[in-house]
């Protein structure tokens, strides 16, 4: 399975990253395979493009505010949720957006 | 340029004394004041108080990073400490918090090397060995050298 991933908080600072680490983690873990872009201080990392849309199998937000772009994931099935749960509980995250797409 | 570059001895607090969020901004606060990092305390502990209430900065595991991007801020810094008595960061935690870890950042776009450090410090603390190092350093010598150790030094 392919999942997309936009993380993004407030000060895009600390937890955006802490966020993308976590959910690299648990998805390496699980063998899926999982791109993140994040929205930070720093600007847009890892865009997500319209050919990973085209072949994604979920999207994953794991915000705190708005994220800029969400059109992209129009046609493709969305969980959203805050950076804490995605910090916390990656894995039960991924969990289920697995049993969501299956 | 690496995490020890920003590392600043005056930002180290060991065995904080500290019943509350708020008592750790305060306290945290004026170590950048003294170390002359923000040059305003009430108008930073405001910008970090925004910052805790859009969403809480407790992330888990004993570890807090709670941090504001803000005009007063003169140059990107961190401050690490950890507490003499544990407390709940938020009411419905499930363990308390044994480590604070608050980041400043100035307003201005400049510095995007101090940002992504401060970045890469965040991810680091997901680290277990490093943050247990971290919450039982003694001294701030330990403390220092947890994140050279991090560091690969």
């Amino acid at each position: 399975m392919f999942f997309v991933c936009v993380t993004s908080c407030p000060a895009g600072i600390a937890h955006t990253f802490m966020a993308a680490a976590s959910l690299r983690k648990a998805a390496l873990a699980k063998g899926i395979e999982l791109k993140v872009e994040t929205q930070g201080a720093t600007g847009r990392d890892n865009e997500i493009t319209k050919e990973d849309c085209e072949r994604a199998d979920a999207a994953i937000i794991a915000a705190d505010v708005s994220i800029s772009g969400a059109e992209r994931f129009a046609d493709i099935p969305t969980l959203e949720c805050s950076l804490s749960e995605a910090i916390k509980k990656a894995p039960k995250l991924l969990n289920e957006v697995v049993e969501a797409v299956r | 340029m690496e995490l020890s570059d920003l590392y600043d001895p005056q930002l180290v607090v060991i065995g904080l004394k500290a019943a509350n969020k708020n008592d750790v901004f305060t306290a945290i606060g004026q170590l950048l004041v003294n170390a002359d990092k923000i040059t305003n305390i009430d108008e930073f502990l405001a910008d970090v108080q925004t910052r805790e209430a859009t969403a809480s900065t407790g992330v888990g595991e004993g570890l807090a990073i709670p941090h504001a991007k803000s005009p007063v801020v003169k140059e990107a810094s961190y401050a690490i400490a950890n507490l003499a008595t544990p407390f709940n960061w938020d009411e419905d935690d499930d363990e308390p918090t044994t480590l604070i870890v608050m980041l400043a950042v100035p307003s201005a776009q400049a510095g995007t090397t101090h940002l992504k450090l401060l970045s890469r410090l965040s991810v680091a603390l997901m680290d277990e060995v490093f943050r247990a190092a971290l919450v039982n350093a003694k001294s701030e010598q330990e403390i220092s050298n947890a994140i050279l150790s991090k560091e690969g030094k």
